[in-house]
């Protein structure tokens, strides 16, 4: 899997008149960094969710290394969405410890709860946050509910992970720490897409394109070398 | 007729979940029944709550059950229409027992579905 293409892509919600997302093409790649910026309301989280197979578009066509995803086979998808990976603004906690939320997706792919501890783990001393391992999931604050579900998706390795406002509740020092990480995975060969609205840290993350949207067009894509 | 009553609660409580919890198992790549049982188990506290409030609705009824029960001798006879031909007939202290052993029946029963909704674990 090496490429995620769209292909003039419709999309509005069913109680909305207007297109959220109109007209829209672009495509993502592995081993590359890509971060969507816009305003608020802008459709950028729509676009996230379309190009990481969670939404179905009105209009246009979504290809998974030249195939039309949504005209596949239910097993064909499921092959390919756990390949992909979303990570919400606003965390999706779940009942238990924080190692239940972190296990969860290698436990429903079949790993032994042992063996997918252990990759827990490492994932949380990468992430510097091993202290809060037995905590009760529900009780944590929001950066540490943001830093949970990022290692939810992390500890999967994913060939194409989709984070939505990644920064939005975090402290200086783990916004760094999540940025190297990223780093980290982009050179494994990993596909990166993340959505800002602030333009500031765009130059820490230093991605390989930028793409601007604003009512829910996209307005300029820019390619770094 | 208490049917109404728990559709309706569970139908609020479920409504929020599948929103929540359904886009999330489609994101970490769940199956249908991996993301159905994902479901259930986030909500299962919310419908056990509304299924007790129910049968607490349903066990203290006196109403439907004179209406559609008629109160007949060792047929339709319920507690709580017992209770009420009782006191119509001033046996006060049958009827102030048959009270005590409906409260008791319904603490206990509450006791239970809380043991049973700390012991089902994640």
């Amino acid at each position: 899997m090496n490429i995620i293409s769209l292909k003039n892509i419709y999309y509005k919600y069913s109680q909305s008149k207007e297109w959220t997302l109109e007209n829209i093409s672009i495509c993502f790649k592995k081993g590359e960094i890509t971060i969507i910026l816009g305003p608020n309301g802008s459709g950028k989280t729509t676009l996230m969710k379309i190009a990481s197979l969670i939404y179905k578009p009105i209009k246009g066509d979504v290809y998974v290394d030249n195939k039309n995803y949504w005209s596949l086979e239910e097993s064909e998808k499921l092959l390919i969405r756990r390949k992909i990976t979303y990570v919400h603004e606003k965390a999706v906690i779940l009942k238990g410890s924080v190692i239940d939320n972190i296990i969860y997706g290698l436990r429903i792919r079949g790993m032994d709860k042992e063996s997918a501890i252990k990759k827990a783990i490492e994932i949380l001393n990468e992430l510097e946050i091993n202290d809060i391992l037995h905590k009760n999931a529900l009780e944590l604050s929001a950066g540490q509910s943001q830093i949970i579900s990022l290692a939810r998706a992390l500890v999967l390795e994913p060939l194409f992970l989709f984070i939505d406002e990644p920064f939005s509740h975090l402290d200086k020092s783990k916004k760094m720490k999540v940025i190297d990480i990223l780093k980290r995975i982009k050179k494994e060969e990993r596909g990166i897409i993340i959505s800002l609205h602030e333009e500031s840290l765009v130059e820490k993350i230093s991605p390989d394109n930028l793409v601007e949207i604003e009512n829910g067009r996209i307005v300029s894509i820019k390619t770094f070398q | 007729m208490i049917i109404p009553l728990i559709i309706s609660t569970s139908f609020r409580i479920l409504k929020n979940t599948v929103y929540t919890y359904g886009e999330f198992a489609i994101t970490i790549g769940a199956t249908k029944t991996q993301k159905m049982i994902l479901i259930l188990k986030e909500s299962y506290l919310g419908l056990l709550a509304s299924f007790t409030m129910a049968f607490s609705r349903a066990i203290g009824e006196l109403g439907i059950a004179l209406m559609i029960g008629g109160n007949i001798k060792d047929f339709t006879r319920v507690m709580t229409t017992a209770i009420a031909l009782g006191v119509s007939k001033g046996e006060f202290e049958s009827s102030l027992l048959l009270g005590c052993i409906l409260v008791i029946i319904m603490i206990v029963i509450s006791v239970i579905l809380r043991i049973i909704s700390r012991g089902i674990k994640y």
